[in-house]
């Protein structure tokens, strides 16, 4: 059980920046979302929230390229689950997607932007900054009584 | 074990597709294949069969966002059917609901096209 009030990662993954990994990265966030006390649809909605920051570091920072590095940290901190994905890829501004326009989609087909949009709907924060040349993503639920599973499990 | 399968078949002039797994930015291709093959055979009232379809990801909204336009500018339609729970939420979380038609049967996703040769509702 991760320690609680403390900022220790409970799980370190660093997985090659390939999107074949994508499927990896949703079933691990489901397990250690469930493992924090989410219930089975909400941990669904948090790996989704997951696979697009994923998504986006592949396609945005690493532009496609194969041969780096995607670390995600998964910390149980007792009042918030929080998920950090660090790259070492270009620095990007999710913010600078414009905002969703679903209408927008349909008459300029317009595809992007989605991923943002979904993980800012599931999520209660997402941030991101740059530290020693590296991005940062960190993905923030809140617990309440309405996502919480029985203590223990 | 495949990450994603996608079968099609015609039922009356409707195009029926069968995403099994699921669709996410590694899978997406073959998803958006379908589609567009379907678009190129100008068959363009398409229903997809989401009973086998375990989790979509926003490459898979964006590759229908993608074609839906072409489809619908050919007086067709892209509906679905069958969607479990999780994707049922995605489309609820993205109001998705407000762009696509959704059917809780393949037969009733079918029957909204209407008789068989008719124009797509």
């Amino acid at each position: 059980m991760a320690p609680r009030g403390r900022n220790k990662p409970a799980l370190v993954l660093s997985l090659p920046s390939e999107t074949r990994y994508l499927g990896l990265v949703r079933e691990v966030t489901k397990k250690m979302a469930e493992v924090a006390g989410f219930s089975e649809p909400v941990a669904e909605r948090l790996s989704l929230a997951v696979d697009e920051a994923a998504t986006n570091v592949l396609e945005h920072a690493y532009k496609g390229a194969t041969d780096r590095e995607v670390e995600l940290r998964f910390e149980d901190r007792g009042p918030d689950f929080r998920v950090e994905l660090v790259d070492t890829g270009q620095m990007v501004d999710p913010r600078a997607v414009p905002q969703v326009d679903l209408d927008k989609f349909v008459t300029e087909r317009r595809t992007g932007g989605l991923g943002m949009h979904l993980m800012e709907k599931i999520m209660d924060s997402v941030t991101f900054r740059r530290s020693a040349r590296r991005n940062v993503c960190a993905l923030v639920k809140h617990k309440d009584k309405a996502d919480e599973e029985s203590p223990g499990r | 074990m495949s990450e994603l399968t996608v079968e099609s078949r015609d039922v009356g002039g409707v195009v029926l597709l069968y995403p099994k797994g699921f669709i996410n930015a590694h899978t997406v291709r073959l998803f958006e294949g379908a589609l567009q093959k379907a678009i190129s055979l100008k068959q363009f009232k398409i229903v997809v069969n989401c009973s086998g379809l375990s989790y979509i990801a926003s490459a898979g909204l964006g590759a229908m966002m993608g074609a839906i336009e072409e489809i619908r500018h050919n007086g067709g339609d892209l509906r679905l059917a069958s969607l479990n729970e999780t994707v049922q939420n995605i489309f609820d979380i993205l109001g998705f609901n407000h762009l696509y038609r959704t059917y809780a049967s393949e037969a009733e996703a079918i029957a909204s096209f209407g008789p068989a040769q008719g124009a797509g509702a």
